[in-house]
């Protein structure tokens, strides 16, 4: 059996060595040059020094030196350099890889945040320490070219674009499960609200102040809730990448469509109870709640943790038509009439000051230009 | 008198000899693109030499041709592609604007070969090296002349 391995390897190395001997230092040149074009530099070294070993064998395969002076250093030259941009990438890629520890936080909203700030920043950190790798050498801008398609450019496009995700994604897993809790008890706490609120109003003995405090707290609970939604769509947001299954998982296990959906509802309500006429900075608190909203259905929808919710969102838009919008009033009449008071007051005053100095000033000879002089 | 008759003509040498510097007009195969009014730029938009029209040569070839093949070996030009039955030697006029061509059949025992796999370098010494032309698996020597040689002969 080994004599059969060793022949063999004896057939393919005369075989490999014949082709090796046959070929021109013209092709392979081509041949080198054609692997750095690839990013391939260790085999375009092979091939540089392939070249060589011809060359010395056969002086004449380069009758005027051409490739040993100039070509092939050059090509070397530019093959060393992308060794080196390609071993800082490598570097690059590892120490970031290392670094990379998302600390341990409560999982809350703030927590959805901080970790969202530190991916981006870590992603940012890292394009952008990779271009200045890039841009600290010279290179010829074919083989610039060509470094994107090795492994260690595209290893930092990954990790830049898909790792930190995928690391983050397993902090937001956990948070997932405790803002959608979040949300089902606020929505819980909203409804039970809601109901006091409408009892209230039917009541003719409850008072304005109570009914505007119901109303505030319900506006209070759903900017929270809206809060815990951004959240979510926050660590939703971006590619539709599988790192995120495990959380998707979550929020749809945690009901998310139901407790979507029950949000919306209760919003709807909400902005049938206003009834009468809001003010403009009401109405457009009103209006940038129904965009979120819109802006979640569509982040929800494409990440499939929850139904499509736009027939609730257009009773929500046709609520939303039936506010009246009054603009504030400035000033009221009896205000308007005090002042006018004040400013009629004012001007007697000035009237009478000027006419009582007038009676009271001394005529002296020659203080009037026009009076006529004595000579 | 011939004293003078010497020094005289020792000096024409040597000043015809400064106005000589050493110049090699050679160079590696490049591969060109035809264009559709069958012309190919010597070298790139970077390093552009010139232009070769090649009307003639490609209708004598008769074959569909998207690039062709050249290397320059002491000023004279050899080209060929893929599919052609000769090699062609273009030798440029003293005006700089035209070029004798002349065809090359590498292997004239047979006449109706195409030659495939084709591939042009120089070998031998700088003051003698000639053009190895590889194709269908096999290698000739083409001399400044344009003889065909299996070896690199003078």
């Amino acid at each position: 059996m080994k004599n059969v391995i060793s022949k063999w390897l004896l057939v393919v190395s005369i075989i490999w060595a014949s082709a090796v001997l046959a070929q021109d230092i013209q092709e392979t040149y081509d041949a080198a040059k054609a692997a750095l074009l690839r990013g391939d530099y260790q085999v375009a070294l092979v091939k540089i020094s392939d070249a060589r070993a011809h060359i010395a064998a056969d002086p004449q395969l380069d009758p005027n030196g051409v490739f040993q002076n100039r070509l092939l250093p050059n090509l070397e030259n530019d093959a060393n350099t992308m060794a080196s941009i390609i071993t800082a990438l490598e570097e690059l890629y590892s120490s970031t890889e290392i670094e990379l520890v998302f600390p341990d936080l409560k999982p809350n909203v703030e927590a959805v945040h901080l970790y969202t700030q530190q991916a981006r920043s870590a992603s940012e950190q890292l394009i952008s320490r990779r271009d200045s790798i890039l841009a600290s050498v010279e290179l010829a801008p074919e083989y610039r070219d060509a470094l994107r398609n090795t492994v260690a450019f595209k290893q930092i496009e990954r990790l830049a674009s898909v790792e930190i995700v995928e690391k983050l994604s397993e902090k937001f897993t956990d948070i997932a499960l405790v803002l959608t809790d979040s949300i089902a008890e606020i929505n819980s706490q909203y409804q039970t609200l809601a109901a006091n609120l409408e009892k209230l109003k039917k009541a003719s003995a409850s008072s304005q102040a109570e009914r505007k405090k119901l109303e505030e707290k319900l506006a209070a609970l759903s900017q929270e809730r809206a809060n815990y939604m951004n959240a979510i769509s926050e660590m939703l947001i971006g590619d539709n990448s599988t790192e995120k299954d495990q959380m998707r998982i979550v929020l749809m296990d945690q009901n998310l469509s139901d407790i979507f959906g029950t949000a919306i509802t209760t919003e709807i309500k909400r902005v049938n109870a206003l009834g009468g006429a809001i003010d403009s900075s009401a109405y457009r608190d009103i209006i940038q709640n129904y965009e979120r909203m819109k802006r979640y259905n569509e982040i929800f929808m494409k990440n499939n943790v929850a139904g499509d919710q736009s027939a609730l969102l257009a009773q929500y838009e046709a609520a939303i038509k039936n506010i009246k919008v009054v603009q504030p009033t400035t000033g009221t009449p009896i205000r308007y009439f005090i002042l006018a008071v004040i400013g009629l007051i004012l001007i007697f005053v000035i009237y009478k000051i000027v006419t009582s100095q007038k009676t009271k000033r001394p005529t002296v000879a020659g203080s009037d230009p026009s009076a006529p002089h004595a000579t | 008198m011939k004293q003078i008759i010497f020094l005289g003509s020792v000096l024409i040498v040597l000043s015809c000899a400064t106005r000589v510097v050493r110049f090699e007009q050679y160079s590696v195969t490049m591969n060109l693109p035809v264009a559709a009014d069958s012309s190919v730029v010597i070298g790139n938009d970077q390093h552009f030499s010139g232009v070769l029209w090649l009307n003639t040569i490609l209708k004598a070839e008769n074959v569909p041709v998207e690039k062709i093949k050249l290397i320059q070996n002491y000023g004279r030009y050899f080209l060929c592609a893929e599919n052609f039955q000769h090699v062609w030697l273009i030798e440029p006029e003293e005006d700089g604007l035209s070029g004798e061509f002349k065809a090359i059949d590498v292997t004239p025992k047979d006449k109706a070969d195409r030659y495939t796999d084709i591939g042009f370098s120089r070998y031998g010494t700088r003051e003698h090296a000639c053009v190895k032309f590889r194709f269908n698996k096999q290698e000739v020597f083409i001399n400044r002349k344009g003889n065909v040689d299996e070896k690199c002969n003078k």
